[in-house]
């Protein structure tokens, strides 16, 4: 055999093993996918009741806490985990643009990302996104509850409604996913002053 | 028709089915799978506009893919046709996986119903392809000058052995 063709096994070897590592990885990234989607008990956000105060006129005794349980059942590792958080606060402005019509306004009042441990492949992990103390909530956007917030509205003066994401990685970090929820109920509040 | 010209054919047609199931048949069916996907106990939606595009540019590089490989395996061994074939193969496979990215199949976007998204993003792993894919066009240009410079010593080799087609 020639010596350039020699050199051609070789590299075509070195190729071989390389596309077959690949395919594997690509085969087993996309089960890991159907079986980690496929499940609706796999992501569960919340897991459990969710835990907050928002009390706007006192922010050092605001919190939330939301349980989450997450089940890793593909052939990875989810690495990369990291959930955000944002609380928008829904209410009537008085006199927002024309005196004497309240405008319905939104405000984000709360914006917070964690990152949690690596998630074993065949293992869940309970875990609890928790900010409290006042930690993520952003008080410059909040309203001025005595003048700002119409406090008859019905059946609740002020809402609060929350956007999440849910992002990881897996298959060696070569695919990455991200699951967002929009406009989920958290609380609302009938007065801070009562 | 000779015996080796007849077997010759016989492999380009036999590869041409596989490629077309590899690159047509099981994108196809994996997308379709994909659109009819439940998260969280939701159907997702993928929009119709996203996965017309998809399909679109897979089955054009697929057929391209899927024809190139009929007249690269169906030719004889280290001839330059087969080498000039495997080459333009070769590239072709890279565009087929570029137009996974630029289709927009490396960042698919569902709507989950009445609840949010879903993003799957695997932009690294075609990456990750298209260094091999690089790896493997420096070896198919390799091929061709290697079957170019060496064409008489090939050709003798192939007429001693009696084959001709081979």
């Amino acid at each position: 055999m020639r010596p350039s063709r020699v050199f051609r096994w070789i590299v075509r070897l070195f190729l071989l093993v390389l596309t077959l590592s690949m395919t594997i990885v690509s085969a087993l990234g996309a089960m890991s996918a159907a079986l980690i989607l496929g499940d609706p008990n796999n992501i569960k956000i919340p897991s459990g009741p969710i835990q907050s105060n928002f009390t706007i006129t006192d922010v050092n005794s605001m919190y939330l806490r939301v349980p989450f349980n997450i089940t890793n059942a593909g052939y990875f590792d989810l690495t990369n985990l990291k959930i955000d958080f944002k609380v928008l606060m829904v209410y009537d402005h008085v006199n927002l643009t024309t005196p004497g019509v309240n405008t319905t306004t939104s405000a984000l009042i709360f914006d917070k990302s964690i990152n949690f441990p690596t998630i074993l492949h065949k293992t869940s992990y309970n875990g609890l996104f928790n900010a409290s103390s006042g930690d993520g909530f952003i008080v410059s956007n909040f309203p001025n509850a005595t003048i700002d917030i119409d406090w008859t509205k019905t059946p609740y003066p002020v809402e609060f409604y929350s956007n999440f994401s849910l992002s990881a990685s897996y298959s060696l970090d070569l695919i990455s996913f991200k699951v967002d929820a929009f406009n989920v109920s958290v609380g609302h509040l009938n007065s801070p002053f009562g | 028709m000779k015996m080796g010209t007849a077997k010759n054919m016989l492999k380009g047609i036999l590869f041409t089915i596989i490629y077309f199931a590899t690159t047509m048949v099981i994108p196809y069916l994996t997308f379709t799978w994909i659109k009819n996907l439940e998260v969280m106990g939701v159907p997702i939606v993928m929009s119709q506009l996203e996965y017309e595009r998809i399909l679109f540019w897979i089955s054009a590089f697929g057929l391209l893919i899927s024809g190139c490989a009929f007249f690269n395996y169906s030719s004889p061994k280290q001839s330059i046709r087969k080498a000039v074939f495997a080459l333009i193969q070769i590239i072709l496979n890279s565009l087929y996986i570029w137009s996974y990215k630029f289709s927009g199949a490396t960042e698919v976007h569902f709507e989950i119903l009445s609840v949010g998204a879903l993003s799957i993003d695997f932009q690294q792993m075609i990456i990750l392809y298209m260094g091999i894919y690089f790896l493997t066009i420096i070896l198919k240009g390799y091929d061709l000058i290697d079957f170019t410079v060496n064409r008489h010593k090939i050709r003798e080799k192939r007429y001693s052995k009696g084959g001709g087609g081979e």
